[in-house]
C-alpha cells in the first residue's frame, strides 16, 4: 500500500471522509427530520385537548391556562404557541400578547405551511390593537380635560392641574408619532410652558424620524427659554435618537416569551376597568395615601396607555427585525 | 377636615372684648372720675380743715365739727353713694381680673355682686349675660352662647365687641353645619355653610375651608365626569378580536386533529359528562380524554374525589392520565399476584407519600388563594401570588410524577395479571 491508497482505490482519508459524512447526515437528519415527526407526550397531548375543549366552549382564559400547562410539559412544541396565540387573540385587550405568541410560533417555526396565515393574522391583530391605543389616548383626553382647573391638593399631587394633565397627553401623543394630536393639544394649552413641553416632545419624535426641516419649524414655536435649550439638546443627539429606536434581538422564542412575562403580564382593557372601578383596592390605597380622585384615574388611563403603546412600538420593531434576520417581507 | 377657630382666636376675642369693654364704659369711668375727685375733694376739705375732722371712714362725709366738741358726724347721702360706688367698682374690676385669668366662674359672682352694687350699670348689666356667654362657648354650646350675647347686646346695642361676638357666633354655627356636611361628603353643602360662615365672620379658617370644599367639589365632579368617559370604553365582550381565520387545525401539531375520536373509545362521548360549574360532572360510559380531564379539573375544584371518573369510565388505555383516590392505594382490588409483587408495592408506598404530598400542596395552595384573595394592597397581593404561582409549579410537578407512577403502576399490574398470567393459563 502506497500513499495509504488500498487495493480497491480508496485513500483511507478519504473513507474516513466519506465515513465522517455519513454520519454527519444521519446526525442531521435525527436533528431535523426527528424533532418534526416527534410526537408530544400523552400527558401534553390530554392537556391540548383540554385546552381545545375549553376553547370550543369560549372559556378562553381556561384554555389559555391549559395550554400554558401544555407549554410546560412540552416546552419545544411550537404548535402549542400557535394554540396560545388564537386563544389569546379571542380575548380582548390581549392582543398584543396573541402578537408575540405567533411571533413566537413563526420564530421556532419560519417554514410553517401557515406562517402566511399567521402573519396576516398578526397585521389584523397589531390593527386592533393601535385602535385600542388609540381609543385609550382619546379618552385619556378626554378625562384630562374634565380635570379641575385647581391646584390638587394631597401628596405628590401638588401642582397637577388640567394643563399639566393635558401636556402628558400632548406628549405620548408626539411619543407615537401622532404628530397632528400633538399640536392641537400644544395649541390648547393655556399655559405656554407646559405647551413648550409638548413640543420639545414633538421635535424629539421628528428627529427621531429624519425630519430635521419639520423639527425646526416647530423649535421656532416654543416660547420659554429653558424649553428652547432642552430643545437644542434634542438636535444636538438626534443620531442617538434615531439608534435608540433600533433593536438588536426579537428572532427567538426566547425573545417572546420574556416579553410575555415582563411587560405583557395582563390584560389591558380588563387591568383598566378593574382599577378603574371604585371599590378597585389600587384606588382606595392611593385615595388613602392623599391622591385626590380625579388624578387616580387620569393616572390609571395613563399607566395603560403608556404600557400598552410602548409594547406596540416594541413588537413592531422586534416583529421587524425578525422579518429581516428570516428574509420575510 | 376642616379645622375650626382655635383658642387663639377666643382669647382674642376676650381681650379685644375686654378693651372694647372698657371703650364702651366711659361715662361709668366718667362717673367713677367724678366720684373719686369728689373724695378726694372731700378729703382735701377735710384735711385742709384739720379741726373739722373727717370721722369714719367715710372720705367725702366730713363735714364742720361743732364748736367746742370733737364727735363724729353721720356719713351723708352723698358720702354713702360714693361709698356704694366705690364698692361697686372693687367688685367690677375684680371680676375683669377673673375674667382675665379665665376664671369664669368667679368673674361671674363678682361681676352680679357689682351688678347688685350698682344695678343701673350698663356695663354691669351687660357684664352678666356675657360672661354666660362666654362660658356657653366655651363649652361649644353656641345656641345659648348667642341668647346670652343677644342679652348683652340689648343692654349695649352699638358695642362693637358684642357685635363682633355674634356675628363670630353665627359664623360658628355656619361651619359647624359646615362641618357636619363635610363629614357626610356633601362638599356642595358644606362649600355653602363655610361660605356663609365667612359672609359672618371673615376669619381665615373659613376662607381655608371655603378652599378646600371647593377643591373637594371640583374633584367630585370631575371624577364623575371622568367615570362615565371611561364607562364610555368598548366592553371587552363586544370587541373581541376577531384576526385571521385560524384553527387549531392550522397548527398541525401532534395532538389528535379528530376530537371525536377519543383517546379513550371511538364513540361520541356521553354529553352528560359536560364539566358543570357547580358541582362535579356526571359520568359517562364512554368518554373521551378531554371529557374526563376537564370534569376532573371541575371536580378537583370542589375538593371531590376524582377516582370516580377514571374508574367509572372507560379511560383505561395505557398512556392515559389517571388520578388515584387519595390515601392508600386500594391494592385489595389487585390479584393476590399483584399484590405480592415488590414493584407494586414500592410503586404503590410512593404514590402514598405522593398522594400526601399533594394534599398538603392543595391545602397550602388553597390557603394561599384565600390570602391573596384577602391581600390588604397590591403590593401584597403581587408578592402572594408570586408565591401561590410556585406552590402551583409545585402542584403540578406533583401531580406530573404521580401521573407517571400511577402510570408505571398500571403498566405493572396489568403485565402481572395479563401479559405474564395468560401465557401461564394457556
Amino acid at each position: 500500500m502506497r500513499n495509504g491508497r488500498s487495493e480497491n482505490g480508496e485513500c483511507a482519508k478519504e473513507v474516513e471522509l466519506r465515513n465522517r459524512f455519513v454520519l454527519l447526515m444521519a446526525v442531521f437528519l435525527v436533528c431535523t427530520v426527528v424533532p418534526a415527526v416527534a410526537q408530544l407526550s400523552s400527558e401534553a397531548q390530554l392537556v391540548i385537548q383540554v385546552g381545545k375543549d375549553a376553547a370550543q366552549q369560549k372559556d378562553y382564559l381556561a384554555a389559555i391556562r391549559y395550554f400554558e400547562q401544555a407549554r410546560v410539559l412540552a416546552p419545544n412544541a411550537p404548535e402549542i404557541y400557535g394554540y396560545l396565540g388564537l386563544v389569546e387573540s379571542k380575548v380582548s385587550g390581549r392582543e398584543l400578547r396573541a402578537v408575540a405568541w405567533y411571533a413566537a410560533y413563526l420564530a421556532a417555526n419560519p417554514k410553517a405551511d401557515n406562517a402566511a396565515a399567521v402573519e396576516a393574522a398578526i397585521v389584523e391583530l397589531l390593527k386592533t390593537s393601535g385602535n385600542n391605543i388609540s381609543t385609550l389616548m382619546r379618552t385619556w383626553e378626554a378625562a384630562a380635560a374634565s380635570m379641575p382647573d385647581s391646584a390638587d391638593r394631597g401628596p405628590h399631587t401638588n401642582g397637577w392641574r388640567r394643563d399639566f394633565s393635558r401636556e402628558e397627553v400632548g406628549e405620548w401623543y408626539a411619543s407615537y408619532g401622532s404628530i397632528e394630536d400633538a399640536r392641537r393639544i400644544a395649541n390648547s394649552i393655556p399655559n405656554p410652558y407646559m405647551a413648550d413641553g409638548v413640543l420639545v416632545q414633538i421635535i424629539s419624535t421628528q428627529l427621531r424620524s429624519g425630519d430635521r426641516e419639520g423639527a425646526k419649524r416647530t423649535f421656532k414655536l416654543i416660547h420659554d427659554a429653558t424649553s428652547k435649550e432642552s430643545a437644542k439638546e434634542k438636535f444636538d443627539h438626534a443620531e442617538k435618537l434615531r439608534n435608540d429606536d433600533e433593536v438588536t434581538s426579537g428572532a427567538a422564542v426566547d425573545d417572546w416569551t420574556q416579553l410575555l412575562e415582563g411587560g405583557l403580564r395582563g390584560e389591558m382593557f380588563t387591568d383598566l376597568s378593574a382599577s378603574m372601578h371604585p371599590s378597585s383596592t389600587d384606588r382606595s390605597d392611593l385615595l388613602a395615601s392623599g391622591y385626590s380622585e380625579p388624578w387616580i384615574m387620569v393616572g390609571q388611563l395613563s399607566y395603560v396607555a403608556n404600557n400598552l403603546g410602548s409594547m406596540q412600538r416594541k413588537i413592531t420593531r422586534m416583529l421587524k427585525v425578525q422579518a429581516a434576520q428570516q428574509g420575510t417581507p | 377636615m376642616p379645622a375650626r377657630p382655635g383658642r387663639e382666636w377666643m382669647e382674642m376675642k376676650i381681650w379685644s372684648g375686654s378693651n372694647l369693654r372698657n371703650h364702651g364704659c366711659v361715662p361709668f369711668c366718667r362717673a367713677m372720675t367724678v366720684a373719686i375727685l369728689c373724695v378726694l375733694s372731700s378729703c382735701a376739705w377735710g384735711q385742709s380743715q384739720k379741726d373739722q375732722v373727717c370721722q369714719g371712714g367715710y372720705g367725702g362725709g366730713c363735714g364742720t365739727a361743732p364748736s367746742g366738741r370733737n364727735e363724729p358726724r353721720q356719713p351723708s347721702a352723698r358720702d354713702l353713694e360714693v361709698e356704694r360706688h366705690n364698692q361697686g367698682i372693687h367688685e367690677y374690676n375684680a371680676a375683669v381680673d377673673a375674667y382675665r385669668r379665665g376664671d369664669y366662674a368667679t368673674a361671674l359672682d363678682l361681676y352680679q355682686q357689682a351688678l347688685a352694687t350698682l344695678p343701673h350699670d350698663p356695663d354691669c348689666l351687660a357684664a352678666v349675660p356675657r360672661t354666660r356667654a362666654v362660658m356657653a362657648y366655651k363649652k361649644g354650646d353656641y345656641a345659648t352662647a348667642l341668647d346670652y350675647y343677644q342679652q348683652a347686646l340689648a343692654v349695649l346695642p352699638r358695642a362693637r365687641y358684642l357685635l363682633d361676638a355674634v356675628a363670630s357666633i353665627h359664623g360658628m354655627m355656619a361651619a359647624q353645619q359646615g362641618q357636619a356636611a363635610w363629614n357626610r361628603n356633601d362638599f356642595a353643602a358644606a362649600l355653602a355653610f363655610y361660605q356663609q360662615a365667612f359672609a359672618y365672620y371673615p376669619d381665615n379658617t373659613w376662607r381655608d375651608n371655603i378652599a378646600l370644599a371647593q377643591n373637594a367639589l371640583d374633584n367630585k365632579t370631575a371624577s364623575g365626569k371622568i367615570q362615565r368617559i371611561v364607562d364610555s370604553l368598548p366592553k371587552p365582550d363586544a370587541q373581541t378580536s376577531k384576526a385571521g381565520n385560524l384553527s387549531f387545525d392550522d397548527f398541525g401539531g401532534s395532538a389528535p386533529a379528530n376530537t371525536k375520536k377519543g383517546l379513550f373509545g371511538t364513540n361520541v362521548s356521553d354529553p352528560k359528562l359536560v364539566a358543570r360549574a357547580t358541582e362535579p360532572a356526571t359520568v359517562g360510559t364512554d368518554t373521551k380524554a378531554g371529557d374526563q380531564l376537564l370534569s376532573a379539573a371541575k371536580t378537583a375544584e370542589h375538593g371531590d374525589d376524582l377516582t370516580p371518573n377514571y374508574d367509572k369510565g372507560t379511560g383505561v388505555k395505557e398512556g392515559s392520565l389517571v388520578f388515584l383516590k387519595s390515601g392508600a392505594v386500594d391494592l385489595s382490588t389487585f390479584s393476590a399476584r399483584a399484590r405480592e409483587d415488590t414493584e407494586i408495592i414500592s410503586t404503590a408506598k410512593v404514590l402514598d407519600e405522593l398522594e400526601s404530598e399533594r394534599s398538603q400542596l392543595e391545602r397550602e395552595r388553597d390557603a394561599l388563594t384565600k390570602k391573596r384573595n384577602a391581600a390588604p394592597s397590591k403590593a401584597a397581593m403581587k408578592k402572594i401570588t408570586k408565591e401561590l404561582d410556585q406552590k402551583e409549579a409545585e402542584y403540578q410537578l406533583n401531580l406530573a410524577v404521580i401521573s407517571a407512577e400511577s402510570q408505571k403502576l398500571e403498566k405493572r399490574h396489568r403485565e402481572i395479571d395479563t401479559v405474564v398470567e395468560a401465557p401461564k393459563a394457556k
